[in-house]
């Protein structure tokens, strides 16, 4: 069975995911951090205003907007969000900002992240269906996901009990590749 | 010919076209006077080989402990893909000998591409020899370091076959029975009662419509009807 094989670009993205990875694989996020990156999952693009506005208001989470600027500073450095340059991982462009502002898009590693510390299912109802349809474009998802049920069945999709199981399976999977990066991290030979 | 009285190092760096085995190289320490042998470990297709496949080795009656085992996958591997590594310990030649991947190579490597050993009783050291014109560089400055390979190529070693895989088609099992019910049926038989939100049934007959859905569903339930007992819910498709 070739389920979980990767093609040329598959391995390529790897590669680069477990560079990051290795940078990063103590790094913690705080519940505040984890969302404002909720908000990247739901929203392709955001600047450090939007964001503060949308915990603020939406969520109900009283930050400043100089706490939010540097919580998003953090997520930054950690990799897990890009700004306005092309994604190493994704080779997504991250739109630019009308007024000087500083737009920010969830990063390929960023949405590893995620699915990988579990960070995004909470509960089978708070489902993230745009960490899918905003990024398309993730190698992960076109090496995984896409050759068994392709992106237009994905939109497609209503139920939340199906949606669920297929985010349930991407963490899955990220947990199986984060698994074999320790593996590969502890040879001495790495 | 590359060796010494202590330790014999067997180097294996073939050309640029001998893809794979060129980039992994092979690194293997036999020494009879320390009494061990080192070398990379070994990665089977399927698993990591453990030292209990290997035969017990000995040099001139006495024990020779295997400190550690390593060698890349794509280094050796067997026609078959089964027996990748193979040490046998003949008293009269005492040959460590190592089955190549025939199939990996071309007919032109396969003869430049030599081991043989050669006797050296008087010093008890065993020497093998690699023969692959060209390429051989200064194999004695090259031990104890590794072939520069690129990460891109080491995700390929470790996420190309093995247990990734098979943990990734169970990730994929999984989601096919969560996403059908199944699961919960095979533990607990269905309740004709039980009411199922209509929009599952939506996406099931829009997953149904779709041939890579399909293609994987029936591979899926071929892998089911080999490792599970209850498969038969999952035909209700």
């Amino acid at each position: 069975m070739g389920f979980g094989r990767f093609d040329n670009n598959g391995y390529d993205f790897l590669s680069r995911l477990f560079v990051q990875w290795r940078k990063t694989n103590f790094a913690k996020i705080d519940d505040k951090s984890i969302e404002i990156l909720r908000y990247f999952i739901d929203n392709k693009v955001g600047s450090t205003y939007q964001c503060h506005k949308y915990m603020n208001e939406k969520k109900k989470i009283k930050i400043s907007y100089k706490n939010v600027l540097k919580k998003i500073k953090k997520l930054l450095e950690i990799g897990v969000i890009i700004k306005n340059q092309v994604d190493t991982i994704t080779n997504a462009n991250a739109e630019r900002g009308k007024h000087g502002a500083i737009y920010y898009t969830i990063s390929g590693f960023g949405i590893f992240y995620i699915f990988s510390r579990k960070i995004i299912i909470i509960d089978d109802w708070e489902l993230h269906p745009f960490i899918i349809l905003n990024h398309e474009d993730l190698v992960l998802y076109k090496n995984l996901l896409f050759p068994h049920i392709p992106l237009q069945i994905l939109k497609e999709l209503k139920s939340k009990h199906i949606f669920y199981s297929i985010l349930k399976f991407l963490q899955n999977c990220c947990f199986t590749i984060e698994n074999a990066f320790v593996y590969i991290s502890r040879q001495d030979y790495i | 010919m590359f060796y010494d009285r202590e330790c014999i190092c067997l180097y294996f760096k073939t050309r640029l076209h001998l893809n794979p085995i060129e980039k992994i190289g092979g690194l293997l320490y036999c020494s009879p006077l320390l009494g061990y042998i080192v070398c990379e470990e070994l990665r089977t297709g399927k698993s990591f080989a453990t030292l209990k496949q290997i035969e017990p080795l000995e040099l001139d009656g006495l024990p020779v402990e295997i400190k550690r085992y390593k060698l890349l996958k794509e280094f050796l591997i067997d026609e078959d893909g089964k027996e990748i590594l193979k040490i046998s310990n003949n008293e009269s030649q005492r040959i460590l000998y190592f089955k190549l991947s025939q199939n990996k190579m071309t007919e032109h490597d396969k003869n430049k591409l030599q081991i043989y050993e050669k006797d050296h009783d008087k010093n008890n050291i065993l020497i093998l020899e690699v023969d692959i014109s060209n390429t051989t560089e200064n194999i004695r400055s090259l031990t104890g370091s590794y072939v520069p390979i690129t990460w891109k190529e080491l995700m390929k070693w470790y996420f190309d076959d093995g247990e990734y895989l098979i943990e990734m088609t169970n990730n994929l099992v999984e989601l096919f029975l969560n996403m059908l019910s199944i699961k919960y049926e095979l533990i607990i038989p269905a309740d004709e009662n039980m009411k199922i939100d209509k929009r599952v049934f939506h996406d099931i007959t829009l997953l149904k419509k779709d041939s890579n859905y399909m293609d994987t569903f029936y591979t899926i339930q071929e892998h089911i009807e080999k490792n599970f007992e209850n498969f038969e819910k999952l035909k209700i498709i």
